[in-house]
């Protein structure tokens, strides 16, 4: 127990006579320490601000994109491929209650963007031409007018919706509601405003403008298709078949036997989930190992340093086995004093690398996300280990060098 | 009854780069228990790595060496640290105690390393070995707080403390002024009165005088092996009543 004990005692009383020294010596280990916890704290926060936007989308969603994909690929249309097989009678078909019992309700999407114009302001926005039932699919509320209704999905009325700060940045000193914009030389009449809802995912509806989707797709884009439906489930235990069910009838609809042929996709949020996890726990753990290399440079410190403690130690060593201790004695006193100075440093690294992230996450919550600070105890114990690892490996020589040393050497050099 | 030391041809050859330097060679005599023997000679004939050698801490090139009657040649470093720890004490010219370390510490140093004997008896071992020695009342110091006399003292209190067979003390009053020097002889006298084999290496006549037995060496070889007598004994008696 001694034996153990007091090689502790000693490191102890090492660094503390020489704090400046020690305090040098362990730098790179509470760089190395500090830089892990940090990326694992801050990165943990960023993948939980990430997920929950995505849950904040909804679990029992189902989002259905032209162009066939892998299953755990990126779906085409976000390599930048316009790919034209959805159709509106395709969405219509997912309304059949008889051909996909458990959907409450679907939307669909157009994209584009189109230079805006307001009595007073110019801007470029990014709009969707939607269904109106996107108020039932989305969790979108108006804040003044009203959304969309049903006839105007194929009427193409000339109304637009606005997202919270496009409202503020078109109409900045007077209420939008009964307003005209121009959108492409074509007069719209602003109906409605949505209520803030910050980012979600990707995208950010308060940056948005929503026209009708016959609207968007004839007037302002030329096109029949479709970029985007997304379908609302009942129940999200029936998610799974509901995907089945989607599948069979877009497969109907486009005269295809083999699910090998399909030219479209369906993803469910869960799934998006899943694959957004794996993407940001290998980014995560990417930027953890590179923080981890800084502590092998702090461990070859830690060998140098050691290498000097037992050259200037010697006579010590000579005198501890004169009175009895064992080369494994020795060995182990040299081993236990460098995993002290790295466990320490660990220590230190952990406080410094945890206030950085506190303050960080202080930093970025005034900036307006919803950031939650957090230092798992795992990372902490991971820095922890890793610490003591780089003081047994990088102790290891000098240790066995202290351990081959000669009594009578030892005690004629004093 | 077999004698405590016998070394039989005893040679050590140090070879440093291809360089060899005999330090000691053809040596042979006996010690029995309860003898105190100073070996002495000039700087550089040898006595040092004599000591060493029958101290454990290293091994002859050639020759015997007998510990308690146990061939000491057969054996493993580690067996050979265990007889150091409970057979062999070192007092060393320098000192060396640990630095930040109180001198209660540095006495109990040698029963660290002891795993066999019981440990709840370690704190009487070490406060009685501070009282042999004289220096119980410093025992709270630390041991860069102390004179050249008191360290001395420590060093031979962490000799003791172990109870072994035989104390080697190599130049012990080396490093202290004469008078000082005078008392820690006095003390290696009077442990040697209660029972323990005393081996004192030094090149002064005066010091070794001390000494029941004067083993001289010179290059290596001893030259003379007797008794002090009685009239050099008294002189030193002589000199103690000066004082
Ligand atoms: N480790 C060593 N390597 C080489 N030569 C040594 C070594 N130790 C002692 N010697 C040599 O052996 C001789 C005896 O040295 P030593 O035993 O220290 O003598 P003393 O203690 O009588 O002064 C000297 O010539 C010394 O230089
Ligand atoms: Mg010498």
């Amino acid at each position: 127990m001694r034996v153990l004990f007091d090689p502790i005692k000693i490191s102890y009383q090492n660094l503390n006579g020489a704090k400046f020294r020690s305090f040098l010596t362990m730098l790179g280990i509470i760089i190395g320490v500090a830089s892990v916890i940090v990326v694992m704290s801050i990165g943990g926060s960023a993948q939980k601000l990430i997920l929950s936007q995505i849950k904040g989308i909804g679990s029992n969603l189902i989002g259905i994109l032209p162009g066939a994909s892998e299953e755990e690929g990126p779906p085409a249309m976000a390599l930048g491929i316009t790919i034209t097989t959805l159709k509106y009678k395709d969405y219509e078909a997912l309304l059949d209650s008889r051909k996909a019992p458990d959907i409450v309700d679907a939307a669909a999407y157009v994209t584009g963007t189109a230079l805006v114009k307001s009595p007073s302001e110019t801007r470029q926005v990014n709009y969707q031409g939607v269904t109106a039932s996107l108020i039932n699919v989305e969790n979108v509320s108006v804040e003044q007018g009203r959304f969309f209704i049903k006839q105007e999905d194929t009427n193409l009325a000339r109304v637009a919706v606005l997202g919270s700060a496009t409202a503020k940045d078109l109409f900045p000193n007077v209420d939008p509601v009964g307003k005209n914009i121009v959108i492409k030389d074509q007069s719209f009449t602003v109906v409605g405003v949505l209520e803030k809802r910050g980012s979600s995912g990707f995208s950010n509806t308060d940056e948005e403008m929503f026209v009708p989707l016959y609207t968007a797709q004839k007037i302002l884009l030329g096109i029949d298709h479709l970029t985007f439906i997304r379908a609302k489930v009942a129940n999200e235990a029936n998610v799974e078949r509901t995907i089945a069910d989607v599948k069979s009838t877009l497969r109907e609809q486009h005269n295809i036997k083999d699910s090998a042929d399909d030219d479209f996709s369906v993803r469910s949020t869960a799934q998006a989930l899943e694959i957004l996890t794996t993407i940001t726990n290998v980014l995560k753990y990417f930027l953890t190992s590179i923080a981890a290399i800084s502590l092998l440079v702090g461990g070859v410190g830690i060998m140098n340093i050691m290498l000097v403690s037992v050259k200037q130690r010697i006579w010590e060593i000579g005198l501890r086995q004169a009175v009895g201790a064992k080369k494994r004695d020795i060995v182990l006193q040299f081993l236990i004093e460098s995993i002290f100075i790295t466990f320490s440093g660990g220590i230190a690294g952990i406080t410094l690398g945890g206030s950085v992230a506190f303050l960080s996450s202080l930093v970025i919550q005034k900036l307006g996300y919803e950031w939650e600070f957090s230092l798992p105890i795992q990372s902490i114990l991971f820095a922890t280990g890793i610490a003591i690892l780089i003081g047994l490996i990088f102790g290891m020589y000098p240790a066995s060098k202290a351990g081959r040393v000669s009594p009578m050497e030892a005690l004629r050099y004093e | 009854m077999h004698p405590l030391i016998k070394v039989v041809d005893l040679c050590k050859t140090y070879e440093n780069e291809g360089v060899k330097t005999r330090a000691v060679c053809g040596v042979s005599f006996t010690i029995e228990k309860g003898e105190f023997v100073s070996i002495m000679g000039p700087s550089g004939s040898g006595k040092s790595t004599l000591m060493q050698i029958l101290g454990l801490l290293d091994r002859p090139t050639e020759g015997k060496y007998f510990l308690d009657g146990q061939d000491t040649s057969a054996m493993s470093e580690n067996e050979l640290a265990d007889l150091r720890n409970r057979k062999i004490g070192f007092v060393f010219q320098s000192f060396n105690l640990l630095p930040r370390t109180t001198v209660y510490e540095n006495v109990e140093l040698p029963l660290i390393y002891d795993r066999i004997k019981m440990s709840s008896s370690n704190n009487k071992k070490v406060l009685s070995a501070l009282r042999a020695v004289g220096i119980f009342h410093r025992k709270d110091y630390f041991s860069n707080q102390l004179s050249g006399g008191e360290k001395q003292r420590v060093a031979m209190a962490r000799a003791l403390v172990n109870d072994p067979e035989v104390i080697f003390a190599d130049e012990p009053t080396g490093n202290l002024d004469s008078k000082t020097g005078v008392q820690v002889m006095e003390i290696l006298e009077d442990l040697n009165r209660h029972g323990h084999t005393i081996i004192l290496v030094t090149h002064e006549t005066v010091t070794a005088s001390y000494a029941k037995r004067i083993i001289k060496i010179l290059d290596g070889k001893i030259v003379s092996d007797r008794e002090v007598s009685e009239k050099k004994r008294q002189r030193v008696e002589n000199r103690k009543n000066i004082k």
